[in-house]
């Protein structure tokens, strides 16, 4: 995470030099304090960024200025610091699309979509093909429901240079269009994403597409590759699991669930896989206890203990 | 300069996808969830629970029910029935009659003040001056012109909607018959048009007796109703002419409705559209984007009710594998 911190310094800095300012390079007054975020040391560049450093620069740094002080507060990890920052920044210069750019980022993450939205708006009313507003819309409006709306933005974003060789974003464009039962074009768009980088999200996100497209032996496989790459990534488990119940392979299932009672012996979902395979199979008792025990799990799993208790009565009103 | 822009962009990429937001990993409730449901999807038509979409009136706050049907029709939310009130009335026959969310998406974009009827302000002040009322004939006319002279037996889904006889203050509910002159008298706004002579009534609009018609939904065979309501806040609203005070007491009628009929539906969607007047049309595209949004935050909790209410379908299927 700190060199993906680092990463985004370096990205937004020639964006902001590079891109949308006249400045030259070889003349940067923040120079020191670029450094020393980009060395991961992001608590003294912001301690370096007073308001009188601020000040003192000429007029045509003071927004990259502005720019770098916010992002040095939100890879300190000082969110509410970074949000004063940026918003400040942005009221000085809102034309400054690396202080909107930030700003809204944060906003999104922080869950407050309702305020990001605008800023990216504004982004790429004023730059169309802008890539990060185009991606900020994107994740907002798959978010919101509007999946073609956010497809649109998300190939306007991968359409930019350099946008289209990251797995991450490929992934998430996958995801978007297995939403939109698009699920030819999702699978290519996940078997580029896994040719750039194999990770484990982007296996199981394939997984899921392989068997969306009815390739049940593939969507197991792929599992198996993601449990592989990261043994402890007991979402991939669980899958398996509910994957072998809607398949009838009640043992294997049983089996999967039982792995996951022996890793976390309170998970409400290995509770109920176990329970229903149990109940398909007949053992009524086996099921009611794993049945009762996934509904015990009110607090940290409630659907499921909902879902427990309901299958528990359709067991009692058999039993009668 | 290329060259720095594209290696920018990439650093920026990276950088922005491993923030928290870019990796979606599902919780054991997600995971469960998205299983059953697509169990209960998966499950033949005669042996889930009939499944009855009810939509609200709202005039202008009522197409965001085309949102909410956007956000359904792209998760494969099963509807066998249709029923609506008003503008609910309007927006339900296009889904009963098999439309794609995007044409709903552009025939809502087109909806102007006078698609229903010329409300220009010289049209309102010779009403007002010869003490007469407008004719709604054109909202028939452009339902027609959208999903043809069908009647209710020639829709895809079994439908229904709501209209009131102003002489008895009956509700009266149409499930057979043209689609285009029940719908029309189901949005005919009292005060504005004339009612509507059908069938030996005269009838207004039915959102002052049926706001949420979940039953109307049940008479066509639901068992289980997902209700979209599109209530008005009328607490934001100072009345200052004619209009908006008739508008401001349908509005207080439909909220004292809804708060009862919203509990007999078994789950609700609730864009935030309180703030948005019968007449504002230009915030269409705003309204059917907020019917997006309360659709996407209300699915969830929608599909966990239908899975839990169609568990003894699931068992039943289960058992005879």
């Amino acid at each position: 995470m700190r060199a993906a911190r680092a990463a985004l310094l370096a990205g937004s800095a020639m964006l902001a030099v590079g891109c949308f300012t006249r400045g030259s390079l070889a003349v940067d007054p923040l120079a020191p304090q670029r450094e020393l975020f980009e060395r991961g040391s992001f608590p003294q560049a912001a301690a370096e960024l007073t308001p009188e450093v601020l000040a003192r620069l000429p007029r045509r740094h003071r927004s990259a200025g502005h720019a770098l002080l916010a992002r040095s507060l939100e890879a300190s990890g000082r969110l509410d610091a970074a949000l004063s920052a940026y918003q400040y920044g942005e009221t000085l210069y809102p034309d400054n699309l690396e202080l909107a750019s930030g700003l809204a980022w944060l906003l999104h993450r922080q869950g407050l979509d309702d305020r990001a939205r605008p800023l990216f708006e504004r982004i790429v009313s004023i730059h169309p093909h802008n890539a990060s507003g185009n991606l900020g819309l994107a994740e907002i409006l798959r978010g919101q429901g509007d999946f073609a709306q956010a497809q649109v933005r998300f190939e306007t974003a991968l359409s930019e240079a350099g946008w289209a060789d990251n797995a991450d974003i490929q992934r998430d464009y996958a995801e978007l269009l297995a939403d939109r039962q698009l699920f030819e074009v999702a699978a290519r768009a996940a078997e580029k994403s896994l040719t750039l980088a194999r990770s484990p999200d982007t296996l199981i996100v394939t997984a899921r597409i392989a068997r969306q497209r009815g390739r049940l032996e593939e969507s197991y496989a792929l599992l198996a590759d993601a449990l592989a790459l990261d043994p402890a990534r007991d979402e991939a488990r669980r899958q398996k699991a509910l994957w072998l119940l809607e398949d009838g392979r009640l043992a294997d299932a049983t089996a999967e669930a039982e792995s996951l009672l022996a890793r976390g012996p309170g998970d409400a979902l290995a509770h109920w896989v176990r329970g229903v395979a149990r109940a398909r199979s007949g053992d009524f008792p086996g099921a009611r206890a794993d049945l009762g025990a996934a509904a015990a799990k009110r607090r940290d799993s409630p659907f499921i203990a909902r879902a427990a208790l309901a299958f528990l009565q359709e067991l009692h009103a058999a039993a009668d | 300069m290329s060259r720095l822009r594209a290696a920018a962009a990439a650093a920026l990429a990276a950088a922005l996808a491993c923030s928290p937001a870019a990796a979606r990993s599902l919780s054991p409730d997600d995971l469960l969830r998205a299983h059953l449901f697509g169990e209960v999807r998966r499950l033949p038509a005669s042996e889930r629970p009939v499944v009855g979409l009810v939509l609200s009136a709202g005039a202008v706050r009522g197409l965001a029910h085309i949102g909410v049907i956007s956000v359904l029709q792209d998760a494969g939310f099963p509807i066998d029935v249709v029923a609506g009130t008003s503008m609910g009335a309007f927006v339900g026959a296009f889904e009963a009659s098999g439309m794609k969310a995007s044409r709903m998406r552009e025939i809502g974009s087109k909806v102007t003040l006078s698609s229903g009827s010329d409300l220009s302000k010289v049209r309102l002040v010779s009403m007002l001056l010869s003490d007469s009322l407008l004719s709604s004939a054109p909202m028939e006319a452009m339902l027609t012109s959208t999903i043809g002279e069908r009647r209710f037996d020639q829709l895809a889904k079994p439908f229904a909607c709501v209209a009131m006889d102003i002489r008895t203050g009956e509700k009266v509910v149409f499930r057979d018959g043209p689609v285009a002159t029940a719908v029309r008298a189901s949005a005919n706004l009292p005060g504005i048009f004339k009612p509507v002579a059908y069938r030996h009534r005269w009838l207004v609009d039915g959102g002052v007796v049926d706001y949420v018609p979940v039953d109307a939904a049940r008479l066509r065979g639901a068992q289980w109703v997902l209700a979209s309501v599109t209530e008005g806040d009328f607490t934001y609203t100072n009345p200052t002419n004619v209009l908006l005070a008739l508008e401001q007491v349908i509005d207080i009628r439909g909220s004292l409705l809804s708060r009862q009929q919203r509990r007999e539906a078994d789950a609700l969607i609730e864009p935030a559209v309180g703030d948005v007047s019968f007449y504002e049309t230009d915030r269409i595209q705003e309204v059917i984007a907020k019917g997006m949004i309360g659709a996407a935050r209300g699915l969830p909790a929608a599909q966990e009710s239908l899975v839990i209410f169609a568990m003894p379908q699931l068992w039943r299927r289960w058992s005879a594998r």
